[in-house]
Formats: structure tokens, C-alpha cells, sequence
């Protein structure tokens, strides 16, 4: 469903990732994993199509989308949750969501009745800006809004980062979820190795912008080196 | 007690012609970030848009006929000012997103070709735009006589205002405009079309100065100069206002034509003049983002 092929990608001037070479299938979940700053976030970025590959290939539902904007990667069923959740502050609860609802081809108002299932407290809160949500409730709306496009492929970037323990335990829930009643395939860059586990189908370990490890199970031992436990 | 209501419906009057010729700023700067010097031509162009839809019903209609030619000069005045202002974007502004200098410049430059265009076309003078007559007279509200065409304007400027409410408030695509102008990679990984959405909301601003220039044909003559004796209040109203909020654009414009008028009431023209300034200098000593400021909760 997605592969990567010899990707190359970064900043400016210095390139992050090199050679990464992905692959995802339907109905998948594949788990990024890495210590801080070694480019995970930045392969997230470059299968949205926010930042270009510089070299390589990216293909997707048989489709090369090397060089397409993100707006039309989203349009071919991918969606995304940044890290740091990147939710439209000025704008209400509900407009995020519909917002979500753009590359929806069949859109309607009653997805967001299973949105408010997951997180009743964007009901509560529809009518106030993005912007006095606290962190998680931020977050909340960052997964609502994504899984508003009811997207083929859903990127979620540490979706537990920085929140407080009972929200993660809803977060987690509504991956399980996922993976359980949906067809939604997911790649999941998570630091908590335990959940990362527990629902993913294969795995990835990057280590300064290259994949050192990779396959159906974590083995510990030949991760552990790239991971900071 | 009467001089001092209309000297009230003055200010308010004063205050309303400056809120239109800012209103379309109030999207290019205040929404797009982008400065955009040939404001004041596009004001310039809307003002011709009304010459020659009153030319054309000079010539070609009969005389009972002609007062409807204002009836046609505004939507012809958006529409032709929001064309200039497309291409303007597609050519020029496109590439200078995030570069308010260069912009600035060649904005600036644009100005200079559109006016020159003007001449060119026009001729250099000023000429003059026959008001219809159902505004020339005036209207008795009270005790007041107010002219007709300053009512008007008022009424026309609270449509206008109303409808752009409404338009980035309610509409969908009013909504994406908000989204793009807050986090444009975040749009457009949602799907939406970022291009499309900053050459059209461009073209909307455009259109409202386009508006504000065939209003400006009831006020006195105009000419291929006639932006240049606005930028600078419109400028100066977006930014008192807080950039980036249309609320803080019609408090702005209101209170500078409020204050205006009553100094100079109590001066004299220029002294009024000087009094504003220094007024406006202390608003934004005391708020340099303008009366009204985005707040964001930081992310934590
Ligand atoms: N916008 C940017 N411009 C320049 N360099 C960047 C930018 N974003 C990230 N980097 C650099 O790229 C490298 C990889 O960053 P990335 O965000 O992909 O890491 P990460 O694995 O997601 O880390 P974390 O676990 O902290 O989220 C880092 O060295 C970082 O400093
Ligand atoms: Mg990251």
C-alpha cells in the first residue's frame, strides 16, 4: 500500500533521512521507533508530503507520489497527526473537525457521533477555540480531526507525548479500536515500547536518519542498542 | 445639542468611508500578511469601473434610466478590481509570500504601472463621476438634514462588513481561508488547496477596495492618483486595528473617524489632523499589536 524506496530527506541543508527504505501493506500497523532527534517525525513528514524526498521514491495505492503536494496525498486517503498536533487555534472545535471532513468522499456530519464516542469531551467543548483545549484535549482533537477523513492511511506522530495518563489510556483505546473494527492502516512512531508492541503488526527502528532494525517482532536485543532503555 | 449630533453622525460617517477603503486591506495585510502598496489602485481602479458603467449608461440608455447605473457600478467595481487583484497575486505576490519587503516593492511598482495605465487610458485629469440622483439630495432624520449619499454609504459599508462576517464566519470556504492564513502546511495536509485558497481570498480583498473606489465617486472627482490619498489611512486602520482581526478594522475606523471629526471640531482641520496622529501613536504605545490581538495558547 506504501512503500518507500532509497528515500533521502531534510532541512534545508542538512539531510536527516538516508536511504530509508518503507514498506506497509493494507490493514497495517507499523510502529517507528527511535531515540530523540534521529528522524522519525521527519519520515512522518515526508510520506504527508510536508516536507519532498530529495532523492528516491515514494508510491502509494500503486501510485508514485514522490512529488505531489500534501493536499493531494491527503486526497488519496492519507491523514496525519502531527507531533505538537498543529490544530487550528482560532478556530472552534467543530470547524477543526469539519476541517477533517474535506478529503472525506462521503462526507457527513454523523462521523462526528463516533468521534464524540471516542472523545466526549470535543462535544463539550465544540463550540470553544482550538485553542483553550488543554494539551490533551488538543490532542484528542488532532486524532478527531484526522480520523474525520476516514483515511486509508492514518500517520500518527507520538500521540501520547506529553499527556497525562488517562488520556493516553483513550488514545490507546481508539488504536486498538482502529485495528480492531476498521481497515485503517497506521504507522505509529511511539515511544512506549509496551503499546508499540502490543499493536503493531512490524517494526521499524531508525537510528540518525537510517532504519537499523526492522521486522514482524521486536527483538530486543538487536533493538535495544538503538533504543534508549 | 443638534450640532453636536451631527457632528456625531460625522465622525460616524467619516469613520465608515474609512472602513471601506480598509476593508479590503483588512484581508490582503491583515489576513494574508502581505503589504500591499497598490491598495490605493485598486481603490483607483473600482473608481474608473464606475466611470465607465456611468459613460455607458450616459450613451446608451435613456435618461429615465440613469441613476440605476450605481445599482451596476458596484458589483462591476468588485469584479473588475478582483480580476486585477488575481492577477496581480498570480503574477507578482505568488512569489513573494513570507518576503514583506520585496513585496512591498514590487507592490508598490504594480501600483505605479496600474496608474500609469489609467493615464494612459483616462487621460492625466480628473474627472468627474455624476452621482444618481436618488443620492444627491438630503434626507431629514429628526431634526437633522444628512445628505442622502453619506447615508448611504454608511448603510452600504455595514452590508459590506456584514457580509464579510458572514463569508469568513459561516461559509466553508471561509473557513478554509482562516486555516490557511494560521497554518498553511496543516491545511493543506488536510486536503485543501492552499494556492487556490490565497489567490481567491486576494481577489476577495481586492474586490471590497474595488467597492470603496465607486463609493469614492459620490465623495468628489477621481483620478489615476486618486489610491494614493488613501493608503496610508488604510494602512493606518488595519494596523490600529490589530492585524489579522476584522473587528478590530471597524473599531479602528470608526474610532478614527469619531475622534477625527470631534477633534477637529474643537481645533481646526489641520490641528485635528496632528491630534489623530498623535492619538494613534499612543494606542499603539500602549498596544503595539493594534486594539485587538490574536491571543493563541502557546501549545504546551
Ligand atoms: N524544521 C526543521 N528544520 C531543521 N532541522 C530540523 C527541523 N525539524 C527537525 N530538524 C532536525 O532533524 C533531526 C530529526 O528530527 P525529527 O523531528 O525527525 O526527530 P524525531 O525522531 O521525531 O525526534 P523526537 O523523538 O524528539 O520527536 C533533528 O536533528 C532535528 O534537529
Ligand atoms: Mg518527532
Amino acid at each position: 500500500m506504501l512503500a518507500l524506496d532509497n528515500v533521502q530527506a531534510g532541512y534545508d541543508e542538512s539531510m536527516i533521512l538516508h536511504d530509508v527504505t518503507f514498506r506497509l501493506s493494507e490493514n497495517q500497523v507499523v510502529c517507528v521507533l527511535g531515540r530523540n532527534g534521529v528522524g522519525k517525525s521527519t519520515l512522518i513528514k515526508t510520506i504527508m508530503g510536508v516536507l519532498q524526498a530529495e532523492q528516491g521514491r515514494i508510491d502509494f495505492a500503486g501510485e508514485d507520489i514522490t512529488k505531489t503536494k500534501p493536499a493531494e496525498r491527503a486526497h488519496k486517503g492519507i491523514s496525519y497527526v502531527p507531533q505538537g498536533r498543529e490544530i487550528f487555534s482560532n478556530l472552534s472545535v467543530e470547524e477543526n473537525l469539519t476541517l477533517g471532513l474535506e478529503t472525506n468522499p462521503n462526507p457527513s456530519l454523523a462521523l462526528f457521533k463516533n468521534i464524540y464516542q471516542y472523545f466526549p469531551v470535543l462535544k463539550e467543548m465544540k463550540k470553544r477555540n482550538g485553542g483553550d483545549l488543554s494539551g490533551g484535549q488538543q490532542q484528542q482533537l488532532a486524532i478527531g480531526r484526522a480520523l474525520a477523513a476516514e483515511p486509508n492511511l492514518l500517520l500518527l506522530d507520538e500521540p501520547a507525548e506529553g499527556i497525562q495518563p488517562n488520556i493516553v489510556d483513550a488514545i490507546q483505546d481508539v488504536i486498538i479500536d482502529l485495528k480492531k473494527n476498521t481497515e485503517t492502516a497506521m504507522v505509529l512512531v511511539e515511544q512506549d515500547i509496551p503499546f508499540a508492541e502490543s499493536v503493531g503488526d512490524y517494526f521499524y527502528v531508525i537510528d540518525r536518519g537510517r532504519i537499523m532494525y526492522e521486522g514482524e517482532e521486536l527483538d530486543r536485543e538487536r533493538a535495544e542498542a538503538y533504543l534508549s532503555l | 445639542m443638534e450640532a453636536i449630533l451631527l457632528q456625531l453622525f460625522n465622525g460616524l460617517s467619516l469613520g465608515s468611508i474609512l472602513l471601506l477603503i480598509a476593508l479590503g486591506l483588512a484581508i490582503t495585510f491583515g489576513l494574508m500578511n502581505v503589504i500591499n502598496m497598490a491598495h490605493g489602485e485598486l481603490i483607483m481602479i473600482g473608481a474608473y469601473a464606475a466611470y465607465v458603467v456611468q459613460l455607458l449608461f450616459l450613451t446608451y440608455l435613456p435618461e429615465g434610466m440613469f441613476s440605476w447605473y450605481f445599482i451596476f457600478a458596484l458589483p462591476a467595481s468588485f469584479l473588475l478590481a478582483a480580476f486585477f487583484g488575481w492577477l496581480l497575486e498570480l503574477s507578482v505576490i505568488r512569489h513573494l509570500y513570507g518576503r514583506p519587503l520585496d513585496s512591498l516593492l514590487a507592490t508598490f511598482g504594480a501600483g505605479l504601472i496600474l496608474q500609469q495605465l489609467a493615464r494612459t487610458i483616462f487621460g492625466a485629469p480628473n474627472v468627474g463621476v455624476q452621482s444618481p440622483t436618488f443620492l444627491a439630495g438630503t434626507i431629514e432624520i429628526f431634526t437633522l438634514s444628512i445628505p442622502a449619499s453619506r447615508l448611504f454609504i454608511l448603510l452600504l459599508v455595514a452590508a459590506c462588513v456584514g457580509f464579510m462576517f458572514y463569508y469568513f464566519y459561516k461559509t466553508k470556504s471561509g473557513m478554509r481561508i482562516r486555516a490557511v492564513m494560521q497554518n498553511r502546511k496543516m491545511a493543506s495536509s488536510l486536503g485543501i488547496n492552499t494556492r487556490r485558497v490565497d489567490s481567491t481570498t486576494f481577489a476577495i480583498g481586492a474586490g471590497f477596495a474595488g467597492v470603496a473606489g465607486t463609493v469614492l465617486t459620490l465623495i468628489g472627482p477621481i483620478g489615476p492618483t486618486l489610491g494614493t490619498a488613501y493608503i496610508v489611512d488604510a494602512f493606518m486602520v488595519v494596523v490600529v486595528g490589530g492585524v489579522g482581526m476584522l473587528i478590530g478594522t471597524v473599531a479602528s475606523a470608526l474610532g478614527i473617524g469619531m475622534f477625527n471629526t470631534i477633534f477637529e471640531y474643537v481645533t481646526n482641520a489641520s490641528m485635528g489632523r496632528v491630534l489623530v496622529f498623535i492619538l494613534i501613536i499612543l494606542v499603539l504605545q500602549w498596544r503595539p499589536n493594534g486594539l485587538f490581538h490574536l491571543r493563541t495558547r502557546s501549545l504546551d
